[in-house]
């Protein structure tokens, strides 16, 4: 249980299945369709670019993981050195009630992150638009590379996540199994894509999903407070340690 | 040239810009798009976007109304036919597939296209192989299809009037507009963009809505979505330039614009009942004749639209206005 945390972007990606099949099912449709118009329609041959694709997405998002990371435990531990890890955990709580309001649809304000993200986008879309076609599997990586920076207010959830992380590495740690996580919606786009009972399914399951992040936020803060009041619980300690990356 | 495309696609909302993010990367392959939205969101402004982004911009960009179309003429007007291939076949023609080689064909109303020929179109996009009526060997063409519908086709799939094969051949990449009425903010800035765009075009001093006709334009429900709202500027324009316009003006636009009908159901709408049965039985025969005549009455009797509005294809209402002996 002590690394339960660990399990809080996997649910947070599991939760927003939907979502990625109606955003980047496309794009990744598109790359298939591209590869298998160029290398014939055998799936063994067109595997290894969807993977080499993903696996820069992952790598883009375990390098923003890791900055957001060391940038939020320096701002916190700068505000308060006394009380910077306490102020990150319930920073942790908050987001995770945020992310969980987002995904029932009660915070559309996450979406404004967005718009900053577009900034950054409007420079890479070049080069994402130049390795949308990747000849060999070292381009379908650095589309992978760029696609990962492509403006999604769940990733920015995950992220905000991932900087109430006490290091770095735990930082980028959270975002490679949040980038996991998407990877079966991604895949599996053109499968399920359309058929009305799997996405009724689908958005059920999110909302389960994302009831349950919730919650553990809610959680989490309660407990805080009760810390706050009796520093000498350490049972309490230690579960808000165990909510929080660590 | 369409005037419309005077105007680029317009709109800040999170999702509608998601949208043409990931149009303008997908534009980049020859994927097949299915463009998907309600009457008016701008599936035929997305799907030239497409075009003029890919590197097909050079070749053609070819529309085809599938709900235009007439059962008997679609495979013609599609594949094209050689000289004698059918009575009234006096030359030979290439059909809009042909002409839309190294460019772009737009399939639009996709959900209409009889079954009949949904069996050859689909072996045109697994094979991109092109049969005129009447030849024998097919034809190789090289065309990236876009297609658009406002009709759910997973539910037409299900009811058995659209075939599934083909929907997932036209689904690779899936693209959803979103209706206006959850695009928050953007009907304040398309309404300022069409004021000024309009007054400019018939060189007159630029309107403008007071708070109170703005509050209820970001109100309405919009069924007609983006077109709706533009037609209302370019009437606030043409009848009241230089003016500014209260919540009486907007009021009147939109009541008349429902009552005059031009605008289209939404999926939600089609799917729940539209009558319900009174108390003494109606004769189906007189509901038939009687619906008939309004769709004709309100489409100020065009067919093609009044066999949209019933959701029948154009032969359905001629041979049932014939039976009834509506004209
Ligand atoms: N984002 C936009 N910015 C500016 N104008 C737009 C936008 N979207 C649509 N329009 C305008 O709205 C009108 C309707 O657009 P369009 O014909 O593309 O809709 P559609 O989805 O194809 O509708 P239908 O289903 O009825 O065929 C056009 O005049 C188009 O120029
Ligand atoms: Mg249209």
């Amino acid at each position: 249980m002590d690394h339960f945390s660990l399990l809080i972007p996997l649910l947070l990606a599991l939760s927003s299945v939907l979502h990625c099949l109606g955003m980047c099912g496309g794009i990744v449709g598109a790359i298939s369709y591209h590869l298998s118009s160029s290398l014939g329609s055998d799936r063994r041959r067109i595997w290894p670019f969807l993977l080499a694709a993903n696996l820069g997405r992952l790598v883009s998002y375990a390098l923003a993981g890791g900055l957001v990371a060391s940038f939020g435990r320096t701002l916190f531990t700068t505000l308060s050195p006394e009380y910077g890890h306490t102020l990150l955990q319930g920073f942790a709580g908050v987001i995770l009630v945020g992310n969980g309001l987002f995904l029932i649809g009660k915070f559309p304000e996450l979406h404004r992150i967005e718009q900053w993200g577009g900034y950054l986008w409007r420079g890479l879309e070049p080069l994402a638009k130049r390795f949308m076609t990747p000849k060999t599997i070292a381009q379908a990586f650095l589309f992978g590379l760029v696609w990962g920076w492509f403006p999604c207010s769940l990733v920015y959830g995950a992220l905000l996540w991932s900087s109430a992380s006490c290091s770095a590495l735990s930082g980028a740690a959270v975002m490679v199994l949040f980038g996991v996580g998407t990877i079966p919606g991604m895949l599996s786009a053109g499968w399920v894509a359309g058929s009305l009972v799997r996405l009724g399914g689908l958005s059920r399951f999110g909302r389960i999903t994302a009831l349950i992040l919730l919650g553990i936020g809610v959680f989490n803060l309660i407990l805080l407070g009760i810390n706050v009041h009796n520093p000498k619980l350490h049972e309490i300690n230690h579960i808000i340690n165990c909510l929080i990356p660590p | 040239m369409n005037p419309d495309t005077q105007i680029e696609m317009m709109g800040s909302s999170p999702t509608f810009v998601s949208v043409l993010r990931a149009s303008r990367l997908v534009a980049a392959t020859g994927a097949t798009v299915l463009i998907q939205g309600e009457s008016g969101v701008g599936k035929e402004l997305l799907a030239r976007a497409i075009h003029d982004a890919s590197p097909r911009s050079k070749g053609p960009f070819v529309p085809v109304n599938c709900a235009a179309l007439s059962e008997s003429l679609v495979e013609s007007e599609l594949f094209g036919h050689t000289k004698g291939a059918f009575t009234g076949a006096l030359n030979e023609r290439a059909g809009r597939i042909a002409a839309a080689h190294g460019g772009t064909l737009f399939l639009d109303e996709v959900g209409d296209m009889p079954l009949s020929i949904q069996a050859k179109m689909l072996r045109f996009l697994e094979n991109g192989e092109c049969q005129p009526l009447g030849q024998e060997q097919p034809r190789k063409v090289n065309v990236r299809v876009v297609a658009a519908t406002n009709r759910d086709l997973s539910a037409l799939v299900l009811a058995n009037r659209f075939r599934q094969d083909l929907f997932y051949r036209l689904q690779v990449v899936p693209l959803m507009l979103p209706p206006l009425r959850e695009r928050g903010q953007d009907v304040e800035l398309l309404t300022r963009a069409f004021l000024a765009f309009f007054s400019t075009r018939h060189g007159v001093s630029c309107p403008v809505f007071a708070r109170g006709a703005q509050e209820v334009l970001r109100h309405y429900s919009w069924p007609g979505n983006i077109r709706e709202l533009r037609n209302l500027c370019e009437r606030a324009v043409i009848f009241h330039p230089g003016q500014s316009l209260d919540e009486t003006f907007v009021q009147g636009q939109l009541n008349a614009q429902i009552s005059s009908g031009q605008v289209s159901m939404s999926n939600a709408e089609l799917l729940t009942p539209a009558l319900a049965l009174p108390n003494g039985g109606i004769s189906l025969d007189t509901l038939e004749r009687d619906m008939i005549r309004a769709a004709l009455e309100r489409t100020q009797g065009n067919r093609t639209h009044a066999a949209r509005l019933l959701d029948v294809s154009r032969d359905t209402l001629l041979y049932r206005m014939k039976k009834h002996a509506l004209r």
